[in-house]
């Protein structure tokens, strides 16, 4: 497991409450850089894979218009303590991370 | 007749004496009446959202972000370099008073010895320097930015209490304020023309924030990304009115920092929030 | 940027060899509960590129979109900064499959789309970034219609003394 993702959860009556903070820099491809002068390519994570378990749950499609150091909140039903949710990412640069944690 | 001249002088005497314009405290008081009367009906607590008094609607997308902040990773990177040991083995934890929890809303503070002020950044770099290591920037985000967001934290929630208890010490609170009040730059204007005079009002189409709950607050990260700590954020306004700022660390960005400080006492502390 | 062209295409020729790819890395793959698995869940670069809102909706399908209030899209009124805009989006609609989000005045108006299986409560919060003020649509596609409400954000230049 890599570090670039963080969790929020929260268990109750089934439904895991799954915050995901995803460290990224969303370049939109816009932007100069200060110092060089100039355009810092676009970089950005373009999908996501949320599991419960072994169960793909949500697929999301991100573009540069999402906010640098992405955020999601999602709620997933039926699940138990002890259930791993897991995310995985990819981006154009065609890089990826993971990240997992069990729900207490 | 006796009686009305001893009246009479004691009338003359006493208000002269009792509203002392080098008081620390009647100035903290002067401000807050300013304030009360630019924002009738808002509690002194709640200066400390600065440009989002009174936006319910800007409050609503600051806790939105603090809930989960993007920055989040600035701040772990602090933790990081808190933790790790110095050079010669020694941590942070270790130089600072109460390893350095509850301890940020005491300074800056003034040394008797060496008639200098000493903030909470350079309690860091003083550790760093005995024991090894090489002083950071005050303006690295990387290094001192990054450890101050963490390791201010330590201390949320402690109220600012600022000490100006000698002749030394007042000089510096005197000097901070002579600068608070000084018009500078191109535009000619002060730290009190905007953050007094307007403070708690509309200014085109910004709220312009008090200067009490101002303190408390650093470092910032504007747009959830970019960190400024207190002094760099002063630059940014000295540059904003067409001056040259004085440098991240200097004694009078020091002094300001004292006085400004002092005008929170008494007010939460709350490192590393989200600011537009 | 031939090579970015290239490298799109491939992404998306191995979009769902990727999305195999990473379930095998996680160890065995016991079942996909994802209802949508019928549907493309590769990036969507056509839709994605577009940079008409118009043609952004037909690019993903949405011929004809119904107004709803069964769609309920929660946004600041005035954005404190374009860059981060928190959006919180539930629904009461039956079957939804997949919900997408616009930002009329964006270079690119398709922001982001959720492909959501029956596993998933019927709440979405992200945030993102917006170049000026704009009107925000959710669409969903429920039951093979698509649904959309919409809502009017304003988006202000950053405070005071930013660098």
């Amino acid at each position: 497991m890599d570090k670039s993702v963080r969790f929020r959860t929260r268990l109750e009556n089934g439904i895991a409450n799954v915050k995901i903070l995803i460290f990224h820099p969303m370049e939109t491809g816009y932007r100069k850089d200060k110092k060089t002068n100039e355009i810092v390519p676009k970089h950005f994570i373009h999908t996501v894979n949320v599991f419960q378990n072994d169960d793909l749950v949500m697929v999301i499609h991100w573009s540069r218009s999402v906010s640098k150091n992405p955020y999601l909140n999602l709620k997933i039903r039926d699940c138990n303590l002890g259930d791993l949710i897991r995310v995985s990412w990819e981006d154009n640069f065609d890089e990826s991370g993971f990240g997992e944690v069990k729900l207490e | 007749m006796k009686k009305i001249i001893i009246i009479f002088l004691y009338l003359i005497l006493f208000p002269v004496a009792s509203s002392n314009p080098e008081d620390p405290e009647d100035v903290r008081q002067f401000f807050l009446k300013v304030f009360e009367n630019n924002l009738p009906g808002v509690a002194v607590s709640d200066y400390v959202n600065g440009a989002m008094i009174r936006s319910a609607d800007a409050l609503e997308q600051f806790e939105s972000i603090m809930d989960f902040p993007p920055f989040q990773g600035d701040i772990e990177l602090g933790k990081a370099i808190w933790e790790t040991p110095l050079p010669s083995g020694a941590t942070y934890a270790d130089c600072l008073p109460n390893r350095g929890v509850n301890i940020a809303g005491h300074y800056p503070i003034f040394d008797e010895r060496s008639k200098k002020l000493i903030s909470f950044e350079m309690l860091i770099n003083d550790c760093l320097e005995k024991n090894g290591g090489v002083a950071y920037s005050f303006d690295d985000r990387k290094t001192m930015g990054a450890l101050t967001a963490y390791a201010r934290k330590l201390s949320d929630g402690m109220s600012m209490d600022i000490k100006v208890e000698s002749e030394g010490a007042l000089q510096k609170f005197e000097a901070g304020r002579a600068f608070y009040f000084k018009r500078i730059g191109q535009h000619n204007l002060a730290c009190a023309s905007c953050h007094l005079t307007h403070g708690g009002k509309y200014f085109r189409d910004e709220l312009i924030s008090p200067t009490i709950g101002q303190a408390v607050h650093f470092p910032v990260f504007r747009a959830g990304e970019r960190l400024y700590t207190l002094h760099m954020r002063y630059q940014r306004c000295m540059e904003a009115v067409g001056a040259v700022p004085f440098a991240a660390g200097s004694e009078e960005l020091n002094s300001l920092e004292y006085f400004h400080s002092y005008l929170s006492n008494g007010l939460p502390l709350r490192a590393s929030i989200y600011r537009r | 940027m031939q090579l970015n062209k290239d490298r799109r295409s491939f992404i998306e020729k191995v979009g769902s060899l990727i999305g195999l790819l990473s379930l095998s890395y996680l160890g065995k793959i016991s079942k996909i509960s994802l209802a949508a698995n019928n549907l493309n869940s590769t990036w969507d670069s056509a839709a994605y590129n577009k940079t008409d809102f118009s043609e952004a909706l037909a690019a993903i399908g949405a011929n004809r979109v119904t107004p709803t209030d069964k769609i309920n899209l929660k946004t600041p009124e005035i954005a404190e900064n374009g860059a981060i805009v928190p959006l919180e989006i539930t629904w009461e609609l039956e079957a939804t499959e997949r919900i997408f989000v616009f930002a009329e005045k964006n270079p690119q108006p398709l922001v982001s789309d959720f492909i959501v299986s029956p596993k998933i409560e019927p709440l979405i919060a992200t945030r993102i970034k917006m170049g000026e003020s704009a009107l925000v649509h959710v669409v969903a596609l429920a039951a093979g219609s698509f649904y959309s409400t919409s809502k009017e954000v304003k988006v202000t230049i950053g405070g005071c003394g930013e660098e």
